[in-house]
């Protein structure tokens, strides 16, 4: 198995931010929830303090804002065709989310051919930028409270909260379903790794997209 | 202990803001550059130093200009939504129930700041800390007045239990009825009843006070719905990512697709 073909599957570009921001995810929630509940003050001296949790937010804060923005002026092509992809809605991208709930639970079911990212995925690339949008945002708005209307400022605190919640809510399924799921290790490695995926992998769970984009290579 | 705080008698202030000058004393507050605005009102606004100012609202009132001035600070709420809100349980209640915070738990994230109704609680850069009048409980603990009633000369201030000072405030809004036919009592019942009572020689938009101040619904819906109940969903999508573990295991799909994926599960 060792000489199988590779297929690029995830961008340099991609994994940076994936990178970064799955980092930048985990220290922001847990300084953060230093902040909004005592239930997690036993962690305080990791992050020097509720004061240094404090800093600590908004020093990451704005790595989170400024990765995606640098690799948005950097390369906007490929921000622009990845949405594209999310938002190509067809019918086996329906069907799929309908079977999804039992594939999900072990029932066997015949997955349409999905492209090069699955229904779920597409649902997820549109998720967590709407939340990083608004979670960014309302942080702003948070930060600098005494520059807004203090509606902004109420509103924001709601917001902020609903993010992160929803946030982590769909990174629990998000980290089970690209890890420990039968069948994902391959895109795990993608986003972590080097950004291939084995070619008979990618046939059998991305069909459409290998046939379009190395199908012809393998014909000759 | 029954409540306490004291009246602010509107109809007996004179405005010379005495009462300015002694909490500022007592806080050990330093002062603030300011610069003349065309107004009386020396201080423009509430800051981390200046727990408490005489706001002047002048008005032309058939061809005479009418002053309004009034003392603002904390209302000393009974159902404080400071209190609520503070996610580091800094601020509490005394058996007066006077609203205090306590400066070390502060972490200065200003959530009181927004929830306040009457946005009384001002954001200290300097030492990253929530500030507002405390209602002097060092003082009255020890059988004083808070530093602010002491200063004044008019006798506009009044400390005394919340009970009393309602009775006294009914009454010389009845008095001043034939005067000031708007008079009236503020702080009975506004936010839920505060233990600052005013009363108010006409009506309180005339001092920029709300009518009726309410907590806004944004953060009701934050602290009574969306903190409580919606951290669940972590935990729900946790369990159902735990019990997809199992049963697709169970259930034979991993090992039927096991020679996929065997990158990371084997
Ligand atoms: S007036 Fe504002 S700061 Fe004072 S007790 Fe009421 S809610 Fe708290
Ligand atoms: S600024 Fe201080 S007192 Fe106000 S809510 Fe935050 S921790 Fe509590």
């Amino acid at each position: 198995m060792a000489e199988e073909k590779r297929v690029v599957k995830s961008s340099l570009g991609a994994r940076i931010t994936h990178w970064s921001h799955t980092i930048c995810w985990f220290i922001l929630l847990f300084s953060g929830l230093l902040m909004v509940t005592d239930w997690f003050s036993w962690l305080a001296p990791v992050f020097g303090g509720v004061n240094g949790a404090n800093l600590l937010h908004r020093i990451f804060a704005i790595v989170f804002a400024a990765v995606p923005l640098i690799g948005l002026i950097y390369n906007p092509r490929s921000f622009i065709n990845w949405m594209k992809e999310a938002l190509t809605w067809g019918k086996d991208e329906i069907k799929f989310m309908m079977m999804f709930p039992f594939d999900l639970i072990g029932i066997k079911v015949n997955m349409p051919p999905q492209d090069r990212i699955n229904a779920g995925q597409k649902f997820n690339s549109l998720f967590f930028p709407t939340i990083g949008l608004f979670i960014g945002l309302s942080g702003v708005v948070m930060w600098f409270a005494e520059s807004f209307p203090l509606w902004m400022v109420r509103i924001a605190y709601p917001i902020h909260d609903l993010c992160w919640i929803l946030g982590t809510m769909q990174l629990m399924f998000h980290m089970y379903l690209g890890s420990l799921h039968p069948g994902s290790g391959e895109s795990f490695w993608a986003m972590f790794g080097d950004g291939k995926v084995r070619a008979s992998w990618a046939k059998h769970h991305h069909t459409k997209w290998y046939e379009r984009v190395y199908g012809e290579e393998e014909e000759e | 202990m029954p409540n306490k705080g004291y009246l602010v008698d509107t109809s007996k202030c004179i405005g010379c803001r005495g009462c300015v000058v002694a909490c500022k004393q007592w806080n050990q507050l330093p002062a603030e550059r300011t610069s003349f605005k065309g107004t009386y009102q020396t201080v423009p606004d509430l800051t981390a130093n200046n727990y408490t100012i005489v706001t002047f609202h002048e008005y032309e009132e058939d061809g005479q200009i009418k002053w309004y001035f009034t003392k603002r600070q904390c209302m000393h709420c009974l159902d404080p939504v400071c209190l609520k809100v503070c996610p580091q349980k800094a601020i509490s209640k005394t058996d007066t129930g006077a609203v205090v915070r306590d400066r070390e738990k502060c972490v200065g994230c200003q959530y009181c700041a927004a929830a306040c109704p009457f946005h009384v609680p001002r954001y200290d850069k300097v030492n990253d800390k929530e500030t507002k009048c405390s209602l002097c409980p060092e003082r009255t603990a020890e059988g004083e007045l808070p530093a602010c009633v002491k200063a004044c000369i008019t006798g506009a201030l009044q400390y005394g239990d919340r009970d009393q000072l309602l009775a006294i405030a009914n009454k010389r809004v009845s008095e001043l009825k034939a005067e000031y036919p708007n008079a009236n009592v503020y702080g009975d019942k506004q936010a839920g009843g505060t233990n600052i009572i005013y009363v108010l020689a006409d009506k309180p938009e005339k001092y920029g006070f709300e009518e009726d101040p309410k907590v806004s619904i944004a953060i009701t819906a934050w602290q009574d719905i969306i903190q409580p109940y919606f951290p669940w969903l972590i935990a729900l999508t946790g369990a159902v990512s735990v019990f997809s573990f199992f049963s697709t295991r169970l259930l034979g799909v991993g090992k039927e697709k096991a020679h996929e994926g065997e990158g990371i599960h084997g």
